[in-house]
């Protein structure tokens, strides 16, 4: 049964993929490091339904081939390090707060480090701290497009029928 | 949503809030303030907020145009993809800051001296 993992996983590559370049007609946010953060739904949905390996694939293939398709290289640095950071967060606090925690939680934290290590990887290229007075901004930002996000993925979730994927699923 | 998403958007509201009352202390309202354009790490141009003035910085990455008007500093025009840093509010508080990341420029109000 890899086959149905392997469409699955593509899928979400795709969608995360077409929610990037939705993105990018989008009126930017006037502040340098902060996104909508929509191909961050397939992100959740990826660490919902699968493990730690798969949603590192999805985040990493996303990134890279959306810098190919519709961005460039010096846009790949930040999108790498924010979305690979934000990956480790929402996953460490699925790992330790699922209990209490609903995917509406686990997507702020997604948002506000992402948007976090934009700003660090921002100050490292320019080489400047003075845009540290971004961060109070940044915070806020996180929240609001940390709820949207969650709670897209929670919907999608709800009323796509999609069950979360055992390991042994695969391995049939 | 559950208890915990609450508690996660009250912390994260809260140093927020904590961050920007220390951004705003330390912007010290000084009369003599300069506009400080740096393009890739290194100094470009300073200019004093209290002249009216219209300067474009060209540079390999891309260029800017900047307006100082009425002791605020706003980037008008650039031939950036993202145009953010046309879209960010005019900078006039010590510490405000303009920063375009495609062509590596920034603009950060600062103590004259």
């Amino acid at each position: 049964m890899r086959t149905k993992k392997l469409l699955y996983v593509s899928l979400l590559i795709a969608f995360s993929l077409i929610l990037s370049y939705i993105e990018t007609f989008i009126p930017a946010i006037p502040i340098p490091g902060a996104k909508l953060g929509l191909a961050s739904i397939a992100t959740l949905l990826a660490l919902y339904l699968f493990d730690f390996k798969t949603s590192f694939t999805v985040v990493a293939l996303r990134i890279i081939l959306s810098a190919f398709m519709f961005t460039n290289f010096t846009a790949l640095i930040y999108s790498l390090s924010g979305g690979i950071v934000s990956l480790i967060a929402m996953y460490l606090t699925i790992k330790l707060a699922k209990d209490k925690l609903s995917i509406i939680g686990v997507s702020i934290i997604g948002a506000v480090f992402h948007n976090l290590t934009q700003l660090a990887a921002a100050i490292f290229v320019l080489g400047t701290v003075s845009i540290v007075t971004l961060t109070p901004w940044l915070l806020f930002l996180g929240i609001i497009t940390g709820i949207f996000t969650g709670l897209t993925a929670k919907y999608i979730l709800k009323y796509s029928h999609i069950k979360k994927q055992s390991d042994n699923f695969y391995n049939k | 949503m559950k208890k915990g998403d609450n508690l996660i958007i009250i912390i994260v509201a809260a140093v927020a809030l904590i961050a920007l009352g220390i951004t705003l202390i330390t912007a010290s309202d000084a009369n003599n303030k300069v506009a400080s354009i740096t393009v890739d790490q290194r100094p470009y141009m300073t200019l004093p907020l209290n002249r009216d003035t219209t300067v474009t910085v060209s540079t390999q990455y891309g260029s800017n145009t900047i307006e100082l008007k009425d002791g605020s500093v706003k980037v008008i025009s650039a031939d950036c993809p993202d145009k953010i840093c046309v879209h960010t509010k005019a900078a006039y508080k010590v510490g405000d800051i303009i920063v375009c990341l495609p062509h590596r420029l920034i603009i950060t109000i600062e103590k004259a001296d």
